[in-house]
């Protein structure tokens, strides 16, 4: 492993993500001494920094259920079939289960999205990889299943707060049925009776009485217009189900990538995608997204093209809850090169931009090298 | 001469509707509670059943399943003050000929009788 003194980038060190010594890893690797030599780096440098090594993948998984582990460290070698070991580690639809980093020997961006897909919280080269580096992604990880489960516990309020309010909108449902038989009844019987002595039921009458009573039945008619407004506004939904238009970003970001697939073929540009989980996030109008997703990924696209192959990848990061950030990093160059290897173009400072979207989506675009862009959603849910 | 028996636990409301419906030739018993309304029942099948749906001890839904248990052929309009879709809907799918929604018009209710007596 190189020791490369480098900059952990800041998405792997979200505010709030656990310190170095409150961890406790378990690192799985096919060769035990590999892990060691890892191990030692990290204690090395990072004081307090506490893990075990284990040598197969069964007991990882015995010592993963029986122990309290915050994140486990797998070296791909062992991942010779990525799915069945990482969901032998974790369930792969509970989000609150045991992160799994997976360390490969080389930077190979299709074994990346294989194992993000296959639930990786992250995927880092051995080459490349520092002890800053790997506690980064282990804290990142450890952060989002923290978040993952913040947000599933939302998911239960948000549940129990409709059924609250659903048994409310009965209740008042039940007063206004009440309401209107109360008033609705009498004024029945002052109407009839009006209505039957002008029809000369009761036997004839002055035009003077006629008038009065004409009158009379006018008045009664505006109060049960009255009484059925009121009765109609009393039963109008105070506050509904908060509903959430749900927008899956994989799809969506598939679909504008297809839309560029051609011409940046031809330029040597080849796209991927990775999400690792489903994530549902309000907006106001999907297509407003997609939009603004083209226009991001045309912007990255000039601004790297004139560096040869790229490969994009995007990926989410539940930053805090309630917010989704995804990142939408390019590799220049020939595959294997990481954005960190390569240096900045010109002094590009952040240039945040917000823009304000219609049902209260904010997003942020920042361009902090032109090699990566990132942009915040909210999202009001996530998906268990 | 038709008779229609009247289910109305308000007496003014039961009164007007009585009235009217004698002044145009209907035989009218009054009752004002789903127990009264069963025994008439039982003593002679009307021709035509005005059931009231809001009544306290039994709502004209319980008069009408009576009603179909005790003669089966006998037709019942509901009146209601309630403007609940779920009233009306229960209404018409326990079969009634008629759905008055008060305050109703002369007019509305002798045409709900005499096409539910036609």
């Amino acid at each position: 492993m190189q020791y490369k003194k480098s900059a952990v980038p800041n998405h792997q060190n979200p505010p709030g993500s656990p310190e170095a010594s409150e961890l406790r890893v378990l690192f799985v690797d096919a060769n035990p001494d590999r892990a060691q030599l890892t191990l030692r780096a990290m204690t090395q440098y990072l004081p307090g920094f506490a893990g075990e090594v284990v040598a197969g993948i069964r007991s990882a998984s015995l010592l993963a259920s029986a122990a309290r582990y915050d994140c486990v460290v797998a070296h791909q070698r062992l991942l010779d079939d990525e799915r069945a070991v990482l969901q032998s580690l974790r369930s792969a639809d509970d989000y609150s289960a045991l992160p799994v980093v997976v360390i490969a020997d080389r930077t190979d961006c299709t074994d990346a999205v294989h194992a993000m897909r296959a639930g990786a919280a992250d995927f880092l080269a051995e080459r490349t990889l520092t002890p800053e580096r790997l506690l980064g992604a282990i804290r990142s990880a450890v952060h989002r299943s923290s978040l993952d489960a913040a947000l599933a516990q939302q998911n239960i309020d948000l549940q129990h707060e409709n059924l609250s309010l659903s048994r409310k909108q009965e209740l008042l449902a039940d007063s206004q049925r009440q309401l209107a038989h109360t008033l609705l009844t009498p004024l029945t019987a002052v109407s009839e009776y009006i209505s039957m002595v002008l029809d000369g039921v009761g036997g004839n009458f002055s035009n003077d009485q006629g008038r009065f009573l004409a009158v009379a039945r006018g008045r009664c008619s505006e109060l049960q217009t009255a009484i059925e407004s009121m009765v109609s506004l009393s039963s109008a939904e105070p506050c509904g189900e908060q509903a959430v238009k749900s927008v899956v970003l994989e799809p969506l970001i598939n679909d504008v990538l297809d839309q560029f697939s051609l011409q940046a073929a031809l330029k040597g540009i080849h796209f991927g995608c990775a999400i690792d989980r489903q994530v549902q996030c309000v907006v106001a109008d999907e297509y407003e997204l997609q939009g603004i997703l083209i226009e991001l990924l045309t912007q990255m696209i000039r601004a790297c093209s004139a560096s040869g192959n790229i490969l994009v990848l995007a990926e989410p990061d539940v930053e805090q809850a309630g917010q989704v950030k995804l990142i939408l990093r390019a590799q220049l160059g020939p595959y294997g090169n990481s954005p960190a290897d390569l240096d900045p173009q010109g002094d590009e400072t952040p240039q945040p931009n917000a823009r304000h979207l219609p049902g209260g989506l904010l997003l942020e675009t920042r361009v902090d090298t032109d090699l990566e862009f990132a942009f915040s959603l909210p999202a009001a849910l996530a998906t268990a | 001469m038709t008779t229609v028996l009247l289910v109305e636990d308000d007496r003014a409301v039961s009164e007007a509707v009585a009235m009217r419906l004698q002044a145009n030739g209907f035989d009218v018993t009054q009752t004002y509670d789903a127990a009264t309304a069963t025994m008439a029942i039982r003593k002679a099948a009307p021709d035509v059943a005005l059931l009231d749906i809001n009544m306290p001890a039994g709502n004209g839904f319980v008069v009408a399943e009576r009603l179909k248990r005790l003669d089966s052929s006998t037709p019942f309009i509901f009146m209601t003050a309630s403007n609940r879709e779920e009233s009306r809907t229960k209404a018409l799918s326990m079969g009634a000929k008629g759905y008055l929604e008060k305050p109703f018009s002369a007019q509305a209710l002798l045409t709900a009788i005499e096409d539910t007596v036609a």
